[in-house]
């Protein structure tokens, strides 16, 4: 076989035209409060558990379960606090993160 | 071999963007060309197919070699790593594919390296060129079963890899890292898998669960465009060297061996003299006056130096410090001020297409340009 038949693609245009759409900027990385204000990073690197606190933050699309999140957005660097960009998304701080890609700065992974 | 010039289709750009090539220039130069492309004659393209599958067979002899004399120090393998490759070589976890970059000058195939670990250019060797001979095109042939062979090759995977199948990339603003992994997710969800597409710094630790995702879900499988020598030096880098970790990793470990440069100069030792092969040698260019220099580790074309008796031409960059290994010149042609270098691509280990990329000079590096190809069949 020397040739493929058809080629039907759905996800690969629609994350291009995003990406064409503006979305170019890295994704940047804030540990936030339950405000969207960004906090010190060791806050998230030694939350507690899930379920310590159950209030839902004011910051659109706060997650409940923890006082603070590690919060990814498109934008600006963070400052400490300052109200993070929205349209961003939460990540649960349970786990070490970060701990994969250091190297990647200013080169390419592919080859 | 012939390169052939050709008007660009109009509307060339918006037609590839809207295809997921959002990379189709460097800078203000288009990296997608179709200002050119190049034609092949069947019995080229089954010479070039034969190639592969032959420098396929001897790296697989090759790693077998590195790992029974032990020769990981000579490439810059920790122990650490190579007790992890040793068990990954034998268990042998799913590896998808690979591209073998060959200077072809019409009569001699030459293996320049092997891109077994992160190969990209992948979009545009499986579906832009693709696209574009259907249009401009349509009664010729183009050695290009990639996306058939990828679906193929997930399908086989399909009943022992878990759901979600994770993709993993760390795009650096271009889009193209992101695009090749949203490509390959594609294609594995097109065999069934439900994916997800992450970056690599979103990957968590956890001691309970091991690796997890942005929302603390555990990983079980994940393709990751992100090389094995930046990964096992990071600090989540003992956590994948760990043997008791239930997750499968795509491509595994042990294609340190292949994306190595060293591994140039293993093949020359073990199969001296072979047709598809270039006088290597580690970290000594061994009497070479004329040789071109590459770092172990190297990527994308960088701190490669041309050695010539007229004079030396080197690539920026920050890579060497791991040592290099030394190649004789390889036989590239100019074609109107161009130098081809011919991508052909492996999937489980099977040839399965080609990708030309050109550049100005010898070294093919970030800023070269992808010319699309096709064959006309019966043509010898």
């Amino acid at each position: 076989m020397k040739r493929s038949q058809q080629i039907a693609l759905g996800m690969v245009p629609l994350v291009a035209a995003s990406f064409l759409a503006g979305c170019k900027d890295p994704q940047r990385k804030a540990c936030v409060d339950q405000n969207g204000v960004v906090v010190p990073d060791p806050n998230c690197a030694t939350a507690p558990a899930a379920g310590t606190s159950g209030s839902a933050g004011t910051h659109a699309g706060y997650p409940v379960g923890y006082p603070y999140y590690w919060y990814w957005y498109r934008g600006g660097s963070p400052v400490i606090g300052r109200r993070a960009p929205g349209g961003g998304s939460y990540t649960a701080p349970a786990a070490a993160r970060g701990g994969f890609g250091s190297t990647a700065a200013g080169r390419t992974s592919g080859t | 071999m012939r390169r052939v010039a050709i008007d660009p289709r109009p509307t060339w750009a918006d037609d590839v963007r809207a295809l997921g090539l959002v990379y189709c220039y460097t800078g203000d130069r288009p990296y997608w060309d179709e200002s050119a492309y190049y034609e092949f004659t069947a019995a080229e393209i089954d010479r070039l197919e034969a190639a592969t599958r032959e420098l396929h067979r001897l790296c697989l002899e090759a790693g077998q070699h590195i790992i029974d004399k032990n020769r990981f120090g000579e490439l810059g393998i920790s122990f650490a790593t190579s007790e992890a490759i040793r068990r990954a070589w034998d268990a042998e976890p799913p590896a998808l594919y690979g591209r073998f970059d060959l200077a072809y000058d019409g009569h001699d195939i030459k293996l320049l390296e092997y891109n077994a670990d992160t190969p990209t250019a992948l979009l545009e060797a499986s579906v832009i060129q693709w696209y574009w001979l259907q249009e401009r095109f349509p009664d010729a042939d183009q050695f290009n079963s990639l996306h058939d062979q990828l679906i193929a090759k997930w399908r086989e995977l399909r009943n022992s890899l878990p759901d979600p199948l994770y993709f993993a990339h760390a795009d650096q603003g271009t889009g193209e890292d992101l695009m090749t992994v949203t490509y390959l997710s594609e294609t594995a969800m097109q065999a069934g898998f439900e994916t997800r597409i992450l970056a690599m710094d979103q990957i968590g630790w956890n001691a309970q669960a091991g690796f997890v995702d942005f929302e603390d879900r555990p990983i079980r499988s994940i393709f990751k465009l992100y090389p094995w020598e930046w990964m096992v030096h990071e600090a989540f880098g003992g956590h994948v060297l760990d043997a008791r970790q239930g997750i499968t990793w795509i491509e595994p470990i042990w294609k340190m061996l292949w994306s190595n440069k060293g591994l140039l100069a293993i093949l020359w030792d073990l199969f001296p003299g072979h047709r598809n092969l270039l006088p290597a040698r580690l970290h000594d260019p061994a009497g070479m006056t004329t040789h071109v220099r590459k770092p172990l580790f190297s990527r994308e074309g960088a701190n490669v130096s041309v050695v010539t008796p007229s004079g030396t031409t080197v690539t920026p960059g920050d890579y060497g410090a791991e040592g290099f290994v030394y190649q004789a010149i390889a036989p590239i042609p100019c074609l109107e001020g161009n130098y081809p270098v011919l991508g052909s691509w492996v999937v489980d280990g099977e040839p399965a297409g080609l990708g030309v990329r050109e550049s100005h000079d010898l070294v093919t590096t970030n800023t070269s340009r992808f010319v699309p190809h096709l064959f006309l069949s019966g043509n010898d």
